[in-house]
C-alpha cells in the first residue's frame, strides 16, 4: 500500500481494503500514517454519516484535494447501495482531480462494489488486498510416531514417577543382576520412550542405543525390532527422516519375519513408515500404509481400541493433506471418541486428537470452533508437559493461526514468538518445526507491514527447510511462495513471479494438478501476472484456482469467493461484463 | 498307606485328587517328559521360556507338575507361582485377558504372601493402574493408606473374583483390560522384575486346568491370542488340552512356545495285534499295588480292570474305586470280576449319553485303523476321552475300552 501511494503522488490512487477486525485496521492505518507522514503525505479522514454523502466523488472534489493528500474513507456501507452508482459514473473525478483514497471496507461491501460498480472497481490501483501469505502447518505433525512400550501417563507427575521407577530398577539390575540382560535392555528401551515424551532427546537416544546393543547381543529379535522402532521415532522428531525410515524399515522386516504379516507390531511399523512417506510428500503411499495398518489392528482388536484410534487419526491427517477435509474430520472425530472413552477427556492422547480436529475445522473455515479446540488441547498440554514442551509449542502456534485469521495480529505474533522460543530451546535453530514457526512469524510481520522483517524470516525458513527436505517439498514450496509475496510487495515483480512459479511447480509435482495447495499457488501467480500485464496468463490461473477451490472447498469458502472476485474483475476490465458462474 | 480293606481302598483310589509332590502312591511311567522339562527349566538360557504341557485328562498332569515343583533344584532356582484357573477364574467362559490378569495377580499375591518387600515406586505405579481398572466400578475408590500393598492385594483378589463370578462386572473389567492390554503386560513385567531382583531367582508360573476349558475357548486362547499370552517376561507352563494338537490348525499352536510336552498314557496293548503290552501292564499293576494290597483282588479281575482303564491313571482309579464300591455293596471282602464288569457298564453308560450318532462311525473307523489324524472330529473325541492317544515309537490311538462294545455293530 505504501508503495502504491508513493508512486501515485502525482496521480490518483484508489485502494480498496477489506478487514474484519477493527483493531487490526487501526494498526495498519497507524503504521501507514507513520511511514507516509514523514514523507510529506497528509491523511484526511472522512466518516460517512448519512445520505448526504451519497455523491461521494463530488464531495471529495469539493474538499479540494492536494497532491499529498490521502483520504481515509470509513463506513461506506452506510450509504449503500446508492453510492455505488455515483462511484461508478463519477469515477473519472478521481483521475481528473488526482484524488488518492483508501476505502476501509468490510467483505460484503467490497463484494458489492465489485459487482455493482464494476467500472469504479476497475479503477482501483491494486488488486483487492487478499494476497494470502501461506501460513500452513497446523502442525501437530498429526501423525505421531508410535513407540513400542505400552507406556501411558496422564500427568507430568506420573511421567516423572514412571521414569524414576525404571531408573531405580535399572540401577539395581546393573549392580546386582547384570547377567539379566533381557530385563536391562527392556528397561533402557522403556526409558528411551519416556525421555522422549519429556523431550529429553539426548537421553532418549542414548538409552535406545544401549537397548539396541543389548538386544542384539542376546539375539532377541523382537526386542531388537522394538528398539529400532523407538530409535526411528526419536530420529524422526529430530528431523532425520532418512534415518527414521531406515530404522523403521529394518524393524518392519524383523517383525514380519517373527510374527507374519498381520500382527499389531507390523501394523505399527507400517504406520510409522507411512508417517515418513507423508512427510516426504508421498501422500498416496502414506494413505495406503495407514489403511493397511488399520485393517490389521481392526482385525486384531475390533473397531474401538486405542491402537485403532491411532490408525484412524493418522488416516485423517493424510486425508487432510490430500484435501479431503470432511473425510479427515470424520476420522478425527472417531479417534477422539475412542480416546475419550478409554482414557477420559484430559489425557495427552485425547489432546492430540482435539488439536487435529481443530486444525481441520480451521481448514473448513470454522475459526471459532478451531480456536476452542486449540485452547482445550493447549490446556491439557500445559498441564501434562509443562509450558516448555514441543507439543505445547504446536498448540500455541495453532492458536496463533486462528488469531491471525480472526484479525488479531498482535495476538498471533505473540503466539508464534512463544512457539518459536520453545522449539529453539528444545531443538536448536535448524529444526523443521522451527522453520514452521519462523515462517508464521514472517507472515504476521508481513501483515503488520514489516516487509523487511518478513523477508528475513521467510529466507531463514526456506534455508532450514531446504536443508532438511531438499528442494522439492511442500514446506519449501510454502517458503518460496511467501518469499514471492514479499518480493511482490516490495515491487520486485520479476523475482516475485519466479518464486511463485517455482512454488506452483513444486506443489504440482507433489499433489498433482487438482489440490487446494496448487490452487492457492495458481491464484497468487494469477495476481502476479495480472500486475505484469499478462492478462491471458492471469485468467488461466484464476480459472484453474477457482475450479479447484469450488470442487474442494465449496462455493462459499473465503478462498473461493476471493478468486471469483479476482477473476470477475479481470474479465470486466477486459471485455464483457457477464458475471462469473 | 496301602489299603488292607475295601473301605480304605475306596479312599485310596479317589480319582479326583492329584498326588502331592512327594507321595507313596506315585508311579513312574515310560517316556515321561518331566525330566526333559526339568532340564529345560534349569538351563540358564534361553530365559523366559513358554511351555505347553499336555496329556489326557486323567493322565496325571497335576501329579507330575506337583512333583516338578517339589524338586529342590527347581525351588532353589525359581520363585514358583503354581495355580489352577479353576480356583481363580471361570474356566468355561475364560478369555485371554482374564488369563493374563490372573498371571499378574497371582505373582503379586504370592510375593505378598511371602512378605516380599516390593519397592514403593512400583506399588505406586501398580496402584495407578488399579485406579484405572477400578474406575469402571462406578468411581468407587479404595483409599491409599500407609501399607500400599494391602489395597492392591485386595484389588487383585476382588477383581479375579469378579471375573470368575459376576457376569456384569466381568464384561466391563475385560473391556477395560483389553483396551489397555499393553499396560497390563508392562505392569506384569515390572512385578516380575522386582521379584527377581529381591528374591534373586527367576519366576516360574505354572497354570493348571486350562485343559478343562471348552475346546473353542482353548482354541481362541492358544491359536488366536498366543502372542498376547506369551508376553510376560518370565517362564510359564500352560496346560493345554491334548485335543488342540489334533485340530486342523494345530501347526499354528506351537510357534511362540519354546516346547510342548505331552504326558503319554500307558500303553497296555500293542498297536498292531492288540496283544498285551507287558511293560505297560506292569506299570498299571504297580499303580494298584501301591494303593491297595493285591490280596483284595484276584488276578483275572485285576487284568480286566487294567484293560478297562485303557492305560489312563485316573480311569484306573475310577474303575478301582467303583469296583471296590460295588464289592462293598455286595458285602464282599474282595473285588471280583462282576464288580469290575459293573463298573465298566457304568462308564459305558456315561459315554452313551455323551456320544452322538455320527460319532460312532468315526469311532469304528478309528478302532479299525488306530490312526490319528488331525480333524475336528478327532479333536472332539479326544477331548471327551472316547478315544485315547498313545505314544511309543509313533503316535496312535484307540477307542476307550468301555466304548468298544458300542461300536461293535458298526
Amino acid at each position: 500500500m505504501t508503495v502504491a501511494l508513493r508512486l501515485s503522488r502525482d496521480s490518483s490512487c484508489i485502494l480498496l481494503v477489506s478487514f474484519n477486525n477493527e483493531l487490526l485496521r487501526r494498526d495498519v492505518e497507524a503504521e501507514l500514517k507513520r511511514r507516509l507522514e514523514s514523507e510529506g503525505f497528509s491523511f484526511r479522514e472522512l466518516r460517512i454519516a448519512g445520505d448526504g454523502y451519497r455523491n461521494l466523488p463530488a464531495m471529495l472534489v469539493d474538499m479540494k484535494p492536494q497532491p499529498d493528500d490521502v483520504f481515509l474513507i470509513y463506513d461506506l456501507r452506510k450509504i449503500l447501495p446508492e453510492v455505488l452508482e455515483y462511484l461508478n459514473y463519477r469515477r473519472e473525478d478521481f483521475v481528473e482531480h488526482k484524488i488518492s483514497a483508501i476505502f476501509w471496507l468490510d467483505e460484503p461491501t467490497l463484494t458489492e462494489i465489485a459487482r455493482k460498480a464494476p467500472d469504479f472497481w476497475a479503477f482501483r490501483s491494486l488488486p483487492a488486498l487478499e494476497f494470502k501469505a501461506d501460513r500452513l502447518q497446523d502442525a501437530e505433525l498429526p501423525s505421531q510416531a508410535e513407540f513400542s512400550g505400552g507406556l501411558t501417563y496422564s500427568t507430568r507427575g506420573e511421567l516423572e514417577d514412571m521414569i524414576a521407577l525404571r531408573e531405580e530398577l535399572l540401577k539395581d539390575y546393573l549392580r546386582n543382576r547384570p547377567q539379566n540382560q533381557s530385563t536391562i535392555a527392556r528397561l533402557y528401551n522403556e526409558l528411551a520412550e519416556l525421555y522422549f515424551y519429556k523431550a529429553q532427546f539426548d537421553r532418549a537416544m542414548d538409552s535406545v542405543q544401549k537397548a539396541l546393543e543389548l538386544y542384539r547381543e542376546i539375539e532377541d529379535r523382537e526386542g531388537e525390532a522394538s528398539a529400532l522402532s523407538n530409535l526411528g521415532g526419536v530420529l524422526k522428531d529430530l528431523g532425520d527422516l532418512e534415518g527414521a525410515k531406515e530404522n523403521w524399515e529394518h524393524a518392519l522386516k524383523i517383525d514380519e519375519g517373527v510374527y507374519g504379516p498381520d500382527h499389531p507390531s507390523v501394523a505399527r511399523d507400517v504406520s510409522n513408515l507411512g508417517i515418513v512417506l507423508q512427510d516426504l510428500g508421498d501422500l498416496e503411499g502414506a494413505k495406503e500404509n495407514y489403511e493397511r495398518a488399520l485393517k490389521i489392528d481392526e482385525g486384531m482388536y475390533g473397531p474401538e481400541h486405542p491402537n485403532v484410534a491411532i490408525r484412524v487419526s493418522n488416516l485423517g491427517s493424510v486425508l487432510q493433506d490430500l484435501g479431503d477435509l470432511e473425510g479427515a474430520k470424520e476420522n478425527y472425530e472417531r479417534a477422539l471418541k475412542i480416546g475419550e472413552d478409554v482414557y477420559g477427556p484430559e489425557h495427552p492422547s485425547v489432546a492430540i486428537r482435539v488439536n487435529n480436529l481443530g486444525s481441520v475445522l480451521h481448514d473448513l473455515g470454522d475459526l471459532e470452533g478451531a480456536k476452542e479446540h486449540f485452547q482445550r488441547a493447549l490446556k491439557i498440554g500445559e498441564d501434562v508437559y509443562g509450558p516448555e514442551h514441543p507439543s505445547v509449542a504446536i498448540r500455541v502456534n495453532n492458536l496463533g493461526l486462528v488469531l491471525h485469521d480472526l484479525g488479531d495480529l498482535d495476538g498471533a505474533k505473540a503466539s508464534y514468538e512463544r512457539a518459536l522460543k520453545i522449539d529453539e530451546g528444545v531443538y536448536g535453530p535448524d529444526h523443521p518445526d522451527v522453520a514452521i514457526y519462523v515462517n508464521n512469524l514472517g507472515s504476521v510481520l508481513h501483515d503488520l507491514g514489516d516487509l523487511e522483517g518478513a523477508k528475513e524470516h521467510y529466507e531463514r525458513a526456506l534455508k532450514i527447510d531446504e536443508g532438511v527436505y531438499g528442494p522439492d517439498h511442500p514446506s519449501v514450496a510454502r517458503d518460496v511462495n511467501n518469499l514471492g509475496g514479499i518480493f511482490y510487495d516490495l515491487g520486485n515483480l520479476k523475482d516475485a513471479k519466479e518464486n511463485l512459479q517455482r512454488a506452483l511447480k513444486i506443489d504440482e509435482g507433489i499433489y498433482g494438478p487438482d489440490h487446494p495447495s496448487v490452487a492457492r499457488r495458481a491464484n497468487n501467480l494469477g495476481m502476479m501476472l495480472e500486475e505484469l500485464g499478462d492478462l491471458e496468463g492471469a485468467r488461466e490461473n484464476y480459472e484453474r484456482a477457482l475450479g479447484i477451490f469450488e470442487r474442494h472447498l465449496g462455493s462459499d469458502h473465503p478462498y473461493t469467493k476471493g478468486v471469483r472476485r479476482s477473476l470477475q474483475s479481470l474479465l470486466d476490465s477486459q471485455t464483457s461484463k457477464a458475471p462469473v458462474e | 498307606m496301602i489299603a488292607k480293606d475295601l473301605d480304605q481302598a475306596f479312599i485310596n483310589f479317589d480319582p479326583a485328587q492329584p498326588l502331592p509332590g512327594v507321595s507313596p502312591f506315585y508311579v513312574q511311567r515310560k517316556r515321561n517328559p518331566l525330566e526333559k522339562l526339568k532340564r529345560a527349566l534349569l538351563r540358564s538360557s534361553p530365559l523366559n521360556q513358554k511351555f505347553l504341557f499336555s496329556g489326557h485328562r486323567g493322565s496325571g498332569k497335576s501329579t507330575e507338575l506337583n512333583r516338578l515343583m517339589a524338586y529342590p533344584e527347581i525351588q532353589e532356582n525359581y520363585f514358583i507361582v503354581h495355580y489352577s484357573v479353576k480356583d481363580v477364574l471361570d474356566p468355561a467362559g475364560l478369555e485371554y485377558t482374564d488369563l493374563l490378569f490372573s498371571i499378574g495377580a497371582q505373582i503379586f499375591t504370592k510375593a505378598n504372601e511371602r512378605r516380599t518387600k516390593l519397592r514403593g515406586k512400583l506399588l505406586k505405579e501398580l496402584d495407578r493402574w488399579r485406579e484405572i481398572i477400578e474406575e469402571t466400578e462406578r468411581g468407587r475408590k479404595v483409599g491409599i493408606e500407609t501399607g500400599l500393598d494391602v489395597p492392591l492385594a485386595d484389588f487383585f483378589n476382588k477383581a479375579q473374583l469378579k471375573l470368575k463370578l459376576e457376569y456384569e462386572s466381568r464384561k466391563k473389567i475385560r473391556e477395560k483390560i483389553e483396551s489397555r492390554l499393553s499396560e497390563l503386560i508392562n505392569i506384569i513385567d515390572l512385578i516380575i522384575d522386582e521379584v527377581q531382583l529381591v528374591l534373586e531367582t527367576r519366576v516360574l508360573v505354572a497354570i493348571e486346568d486350562l485343559d478343562k476349558t471348552n475346546l473353542d475357548v482353548a482354541e481362541t486362547i492358544f491359536f488366536e491370542k498366543q502372542s498376547s499370552i506369551t508376553q510376560p517376561k518370565c517362564t510359564i507352563i500352560y496346560t493345554v488340552p491334548i485335543a488342540l494338537f489334533y485340530s486342523p490348525e494345530a501347526r499354528q499352536v506351537v510357534q511362540p512356545f519354546t516346547q510342548s510336552y505331552v504326558l503319554p498314557n500307558v500303553t497296555i496293548t500293542n498297536r498292531h495285534d492288540r496283544s498285551p503290552d507287558r511293560e505297560g501292564r506292569m506299570v498299571m499293576r504297580e499303580f494298584v499295588k501301591k494303593r491297595m494290597s493285591l490280596d483284595l483282588i484276584d488276578e483275572e479281575s485285576l487284568n480286566y480292570a487294567i484293560y478297562v482303564s485303557g492305560g489312563v491313571f485316573r480311569e484306573m482309579a475310577r474303575v478301582m474305586s467303583m469296583a471296590a464300591d460295588n464289592a462293598i455293596a455286595r458285602g464282599e471282602e474282595k473285588i471280583g470280576k462282576q464288580d469290575v464288569e459293573d463298573a465298566e457298564s457304568e462308564i459305558r453308560n456315561e459315554f452313551r449319553r455323551m456320544l452322538e450318532t455320527d460319532d460312532y462311525e468315526a469311532l469304528a473307523k478309528i478302532h479299525k485303523s488306530r490312526e490319528l489324524r488331525g480333524s475336528e472330529t478327532c479333536e472332539k473325541l479326544l477331548h471327551n476321552l472316547s478315544i485315547l492317544e498313545y505314544r511309543n515309537e509313533e503316535n496312535w490311538c484307540d477307542v476307550h475300552p468301555a466304548v468298544v462294545p458300542l461300536i461293535a455293530g458298526e
